[in-house]
């Protein structure tokens, strides 16, 4: 097992309070300028399919632009997924013996491909109007996300850690979770959440992925409930979406380092036309 | 080609343009050394075709840079004429030259540049050394 006996039965859809950390009050983690007033939460009901998903935060991020509002989403993914970074072609991946029928969309962000599917990942996403009211550089957002989300996952028994540098890797391999990125965080000396930006005029897009299980046969990952060992004998068992937070618990830790108040919503039935409307009238393109 | 930066005009969020002396209404577009400076780990660009024809504020330019892609906005309204195949080939040419051969499209304009809305030289610096968020600059945003 890679981290410690879960102390709550809480599941990852789950609304039992989560244990708390040891030192939680001295814990706050604050960003380098006030918050936002309010932040919106979206908890999708549901997975969505990739081309849901990015154009719903494509939406977030052009609302951002326009109206000045805030959103945080916590979502999964309905199918096995590669989602690719703005500027990679994806060719090698389409060789991969797995990879190669898995669906495709591309993340308005930068950065490495990414697995999502059902079981496989956690992603969370949020839009803000204006980051540089928030932090001193917008890297450093991905330092604010990341102490939440170690402090979060620490209450059941993981100690993940930043890994601090980055470490170029040449060829550089077309998988996220192969890159070693400074702002990577790491269980037992793997990378199990990876994250990137998308930044328009002063609003900016950031995602994040937990890899919460690599898919089968795909060996070169491994994901926070994987066994550390593949060839453990028989009989013990990994770690269980129980060793999680829930979605709610994430969220509201995530808006609670944007904001003041969240105001936990869903998507409206124009909001879901319009972003439907986006994705029907979305043509292929280079950079999709 | 290299252009003196103090000749230049700016806008607020680091693009630099500079008029063809011969030609008013052809311009050439690049991003500043201070944008520059603070867009660690330069990754990927992407410039519009020649031929397209763009809006003053429109997107022009896409960079990847330490996992994020930011947009850089054009000063002007006008044609792509050129675009610097050789930051396209090697993004670095970018953060080392940025007024020279880390130039990004020409523009055609349709009429003089109006100049009066963009920053010159010394308006420019102290937008960037004054303002209070200095960060919010860091390019593309």
């Amino acid at each position: 097992m890679t981290a410690s006996q879960p102390r709550s039965m809480t599941g990852t859809t789950g609304e039992t309070p989560a244990p708390s950390a040891p030192g939680e009050r001295s814990q706050r983690h604050a960003l380098d300028r006030p918050r936002l007033p309010s932040c919106r939460v979206i908890i999708e009901d549901s997975p969505g399919d990739g081309a849901w998903n990015m154009a719903a935060d494509t939406w977030l991020l052009e609302q951002a632009v326009a109206t000045g509002a805030a959103c945080l989403r916590v979502y999964g993914w309905s199918e096995p997924t590669l989602s690719l970074g703005y500027f990679q072609s994806g060719e090698t991946l389409s060789a991969h013996p797995i990879f190669c029928d898995w669906a495709r969309v591309r993340r308005l962000t930068g950065g490495g491909a990414i697995l999502h599917g059902p079981g496989i990942d956690l992603t969370y996403s949020f839009a803000v109007p204006d980051w540089t009211a928030l932090v001193a550089a917008s890297g450093h957002l991905y330092d604010h996300v990341n102490r939440v989300l170690i402090r979060e996952l620490s209450r059941y028994g993981w100690s993940l850690t930043a890994r601090g540098e980055s470490v170029p890797v040449s060829p550089e391999p077309e998988l996220c979770f192969l890159r070693a990125d400074t702002h990577d965080l790491l269980q037992a000396g793997t990378k199990v959440i990876g994250s990137a930006q998308r930044r328009r005029r002063s609003s900016l897009l950031q995602h994040g992925s937990l890899l919460l299980r690599s898919p089968a046969g795909v060996t070169e990952l491994r994901g926070l409930l994987d066994p550390v060992d593949r060839t453990q004998p028989a009989g013990i068992q990994p770690p269980t979406d129980e060793q999680l937070p829930s979605n709610t618990a994430l969220a509201k830790a995530l808006g609670e380092l944007l904001a003041e108040a969240l105001e936990w919503s869903t998507w409206t039935p124009a909001e879901q036309a319009d972003i439907a409307a986006r994705i029907a009238e979305a043509k292929p393109s280079s950079h999709g | 080609m290299a252009v003196d930066p103090q000749q230049l005009h700016y806008t607020t969020t680091h693009e630099w343009v500079a008029v063809t002396p011969d030609s008013p209404l052809c311009v050439t577009v690049g991003m500043s050394d201070f944008a520059v400076r603070l867009l660690s780990d330069l990754r990927f660009i992407d410039l519009p075709p020649v031929g397209r024809q763009l809006a003053a504020g429109d997107s022009f330019c896409e960079i990847e840079h330490e996992k994020a892609v930011s947009d850089l906005y054009c000063p002007l309204s006008g044609t792509v004429i050129a675009i610097n195949q050789q930051v396209l080939d090697n993004v670095d040419l970018l953060a080392s030259e940025p007024f020279g051969a880390g130039w990004l499209i020409q523009l055609q304009l349709a009429e003089p540049a109006n100049l009066g809305s963009l920053l010159n030289y010394a308006a420019y610096r102290q937008h960037c050394s004054g303002a209070s968020r200095i960060e919010a600059s860091e390019a593309g945003s």
